[in-house]
């Protein structure tokens, strides 16, 4: 019987052996599974420990293959059997795989169900297998040096222990002057996901070598545990909280006097603002803080009480698409009070416009039937409505979002924060417009998805309507109404101060 | 040529020497018992025949390799029954040996089946279920089963009955007489060792304290039984090579260790000239195991001559 050949017949009789427990192990997978694809923002939070017990039983179905066949214990019933010892590690570390496996292939089917886009889904599924494969690894180390599932339990127990000591004295440490390294986070990582390794093959390939294995076991640690105390703090530990913006340079904003002063209001002014379309599905956010009114004898009236932010939507939103409508076109109405209009009676010779222009990248993330129970799928993200009110009195809803959050995504970043708390629109069904929901309180909480490495995040947000923005043909306060989920990222930030004169 | 070559092997746990410069030479197809007192280095001594502990000093090699690069090839030749040996208890006997049948070119299926019947074993319960008489059966039936050339048993008596040792006993030495093993057997049943073994070696403080053919053996130590002479008294200390001296009255035993040769017998008597009584038979096994574990006492007796 060859290696391979070897291999096989060991793992078909590990499999048989701890077919129990496995069965187990692959209910726990399943009940997460369920538990991960119901995906819900109601789901009972017990179903959040389920990704828990797969973890756990995963680790105790390779740690129970590992001491099944001891690899020091001298009458264990494999060492003086024609078996090679490497044959013995390679089914062990082929079960090893068919347990991260089983809840890989869970996760694999439940992100699919996400729409989560692909290059997310495969760092999700890359986190997860290179969160949980090491800690199988070090399960399955711990158990070749220890005889029996109580003293696994006692030593993992107090490497748990050793662990937490070590990131809280990593997070001690951050607040000192101690410089981190770049090496040294690399070294920790790498002996985290190697070093359970090493000392697997050791301890199966070396008869006789149990102290030098618990010896190379404690010096891995210790260079671990060192390398950690000086590597740069990881993102989980330390989320970045200073949001990190790209400056970029400010498109070409045009301001224009709007010669129709509107209604019958005199010493009204429309301030229109216009950009143009600069990429797709972007739009400028133009914050004007004061303006300056120049008379033609040469009197100057400042004007502070300008709107700090006008976005109008001016085209009905197509479902759960870009805006057709890239230009930048907002307007905000001022009027004179009695005694500006006093000052400005010789006439405006121009107009100074101080403030900030903040160009913004935005999608549709989902458009939801504002009614409760509606509930909608999209990029990871799934959008439920709850307690939808909808009268003459004003709209308001929980709006509860699950998403899923992979290593890959970096928080730090507005957009990813615009997706865990999107912004809010009410478009009125026959009405040219939109109102913004404000948020009035929200919530957060998170878990792992059947395995570390991808995570779902539950918020609920209490919207309710706000400002009415522009609407030009009116709706009704009872009409169907969907609400727009928007995600808005800033890309930069560019002073603005232009002077218009008159023709 | 032997089977078994050990050159002043050393061994240690920490600071505790299990064995120490010990030397042994098991020719090829004997029935080699391996005797001692508890703690003298006999399992760390077939763990590291066996390739399951390294050598930390001196050579060991078996079938003329060494015992520290013994590989799967060498191990389907070698039949291992480990004191306390652990079994895959999940197994019934019957997935035991289809487990173990392919990893052996040399399985034998009817001889496990003969082994089985003779044991009177169930193949289809579960191995945690026997007794532990039972489990050592089993164990060495998978241990025998692949016809090995050598034979490695630690114990192996242990749990079972005085029929079922008798039976296995003659089972073996039936076996090996007709497959021409070569069988290492350790253990603490001096009686059916004595049966079984025609080679024997005693095992003291991690050293060989002898290692010789069971015959030469019997010829060596003699039972001395001697009754003396009404009045005697004056004796001085018995020689060094006496053991287990008592004396009851007017009755003295012991057991000495000779050359050998009649004429050590003769002069034996002749010391014992003025006796009553005196009578000399080869030493059992058992009287020389005791003879030679105990430490000579303290006060040597007095004996009349």
């Amino acid at each position: 019987m060859n290696a391979l050949a070897q291999v096989r017949h060991l793992l078909v009789n590990d499999v048989r052996r701890l077919r129990w427990m496995l069965v187990g192990y692959a209910a726990c997978v399943a009940l997460a599974t369920v538990a991960a694809y119901s995906y819900s923002a109601f789901s009972p939070g017990w179903l959040e420990l389920t990704p828990v017990l797969v973890f756990l039983t995963g680790f105790f179905v390779v740690a129970s293959a590992v001491q099944a066949d001891s690899p020091y214990r001298p009458d264990a019933f494999w060492v003086s059997r024609p078996i090679h010892p490497a044959s013995v590690l390679g089914a062990k570390l082929v079960l090893a795989m068919l347990v991260l496996a089983l809840p890989m292939a869970g996760l694999a089917w439940v992100l699919a169900q996400t729409g989560l886009p692909s290059d997310e889904y495969s760092a999700a599924l890359g986190g997860a297998a290179v969160s949980l494969g090491p800690w199988l690894l070090l399960g399955m180390a711990v158990a070749g040096v220890t005889h029996d599932l109580r003293s696994f339990a006692n030593v993992f127990v107090a490497l748990m222990v050793f662990f937490l000591i070590g990131s809280i004295a990593q997070i001690a440490r951050s607040g000192s002057t101690l410089r981190s390294s770049e090496g040294a986070t690399a070294l920790a990582t790498m002996l985290f996901r190697a070093g359970p390794l090493v000392l697997l093959t050791f301890v199966y390939l070396k008869r006789d070598s149990l102290n030098r294995a618990r010896a190379i076991g404690g010096a891995l640690l210790t260079v671990w545990l060192v390398a950690l105390l000086f590597s740069a703090p990881s993102r989980s530990l330390f989320p970045t909280k200073d949001v990190v913006i790209q400056p970029e340079k400010a498109p070409q904003v045009t301001l224009s006097l709007d010669p129709s002063a509107p209604g019958d209001a005199p010493g009204t002014l429309r301030l229109r603002v216009r950009g143009k379309p600069w990429r797709d599905a972007a739009r400028l956010v133009v914050s004007v803080n004061s303006m300056l009114l120049h008379a033609r004898d040469g009197v100057t009236v400042q004007v502070s009480r300008v709107p700090a932010m006008v976005v109008t939507l001016r085209e009905p939103m197509p479902e759960g698409s870009a805006f057709p409508d890239l230009a930048v076109d907002s307007s905000f109405v001022l009027t004179l009070s009695e005694g500006e209009r006093r000052r400005m009676a010789p006439g405006i010779e121009s107009i100074e416009v101080i403030g900030d222009v903040v160009p913004y990248a935005m999608r549709v993330v989902a458009v939801l039937p504002f009614a409760s129970g509606a509930e909608v799928q999209q990029g990871g993200t799934r959008f439920q409505l709850d307690s939808v009110q909808r009268d003459h009195v004003g709209s308001a809803a929980i709006v509860r979002t699950v998403t899923v959050r992979t290593q890959q995504q970096d928080l730090s970043k507005f957009a990813q924060m615009a997706r865990v708390l999107p912004r809010f629109l009410l478009l009125e069904d026959g009405a040219h417009g939109a109102i913004r929901m404000g948020s009035r309180s929200s919530g957060t909480s998170g878990g792992w998805m059947i395995l570390p490495g991808a995570t779902i995040i539950r918020t609920w947000t209490q919207v309710e309507a706000m400002t009415p923005l522009l609407t030009t043909t009116a709706g009704s306060p009872v009409a169907p109404a969907r609400l727009m989920v928007l995600e808005w990222k800033s890309l930069g930030q560019a002073s603005l101060r232009v002077r218009l004169a008159r023709e | 040529m032997s089977m078994v070559e050990v050159n002043r092997l050393s061994y240690s746990y920490g600071r505790v020497h299990a064995l120490r410069d010990l030397d042994m030479t098991v020719p090829a197809g004997a029935l080699y018992a391996l005797v001692g007192p508890n703690g003298s280095g006999k399992t760390t001594l077939m763990q590291v025949l066996l390739g399951l502990r390294r050598a930390q000093g001196g050579s060991a090699s078996v079938m003329g390799r060494d015992c520290g690069t013994l590989n799967a090839s060498d191990r389907a030749t070698i039949g291992y029954i480990a004191e306390g040996q652990s079994l895959p208890g999940w197994m019934s006997l019957r997935q035991a040996e289809a487990f173990l049948a392919p990893l052996y070119p040399t399985w034998d299926a009817a001889l496990a089946r003969d082994l089985r019947e003779r044991f009177a074993l169930d193949p289809s319960r579960k191995l945690k279920t026997f007794s532990r008489g039972e489990q050592m059966k089993a164990a060495l039936l998978c241990a025998l089963a692949p016809r090995p050339t050598l034979l490695v048993m630690d114990e192996p008596f242990t749990g079972m009955d005085a029929l079922v040792r008798d039976d296995l006993v003659r089972g073996l030495l039936q076996s090996a007489g007709a497959e021409g093993w070569t069988v290492l057997v350790c253990s603490h049943d001096i009686a059916e060792v004595e049966m079984l073994a025609d080679w024997v070696g005693f095992v003291q403080k991690g050293r060989m304290r002898l290692s010789e053919p069971m015959d030469q053996l019997h010829q060596r130590f003699k039972h001395v039984e001697v009754q003396l002479a009404d009045g005697a008294g004056n004796g001085h200390s018995s020689p060094a090579n006496w053991y287990s001296v008592e004396r009851n009255g007017r009755m003295l035993s012991f057991v000495a260790e000779l050359d050998g040769s009649d004429a050590a017998v003769a002069a034996l008597h002749a010391q014992f000239a003025g006796a009553s009584r005196v009578d000399v038979r080869d030493a059992t096994l058992r009287e020389v195991f005791i003879a030679l574990a105990r430490e000579k006492g303290a006060s040597p007796v007095e004996v009349a001559v």
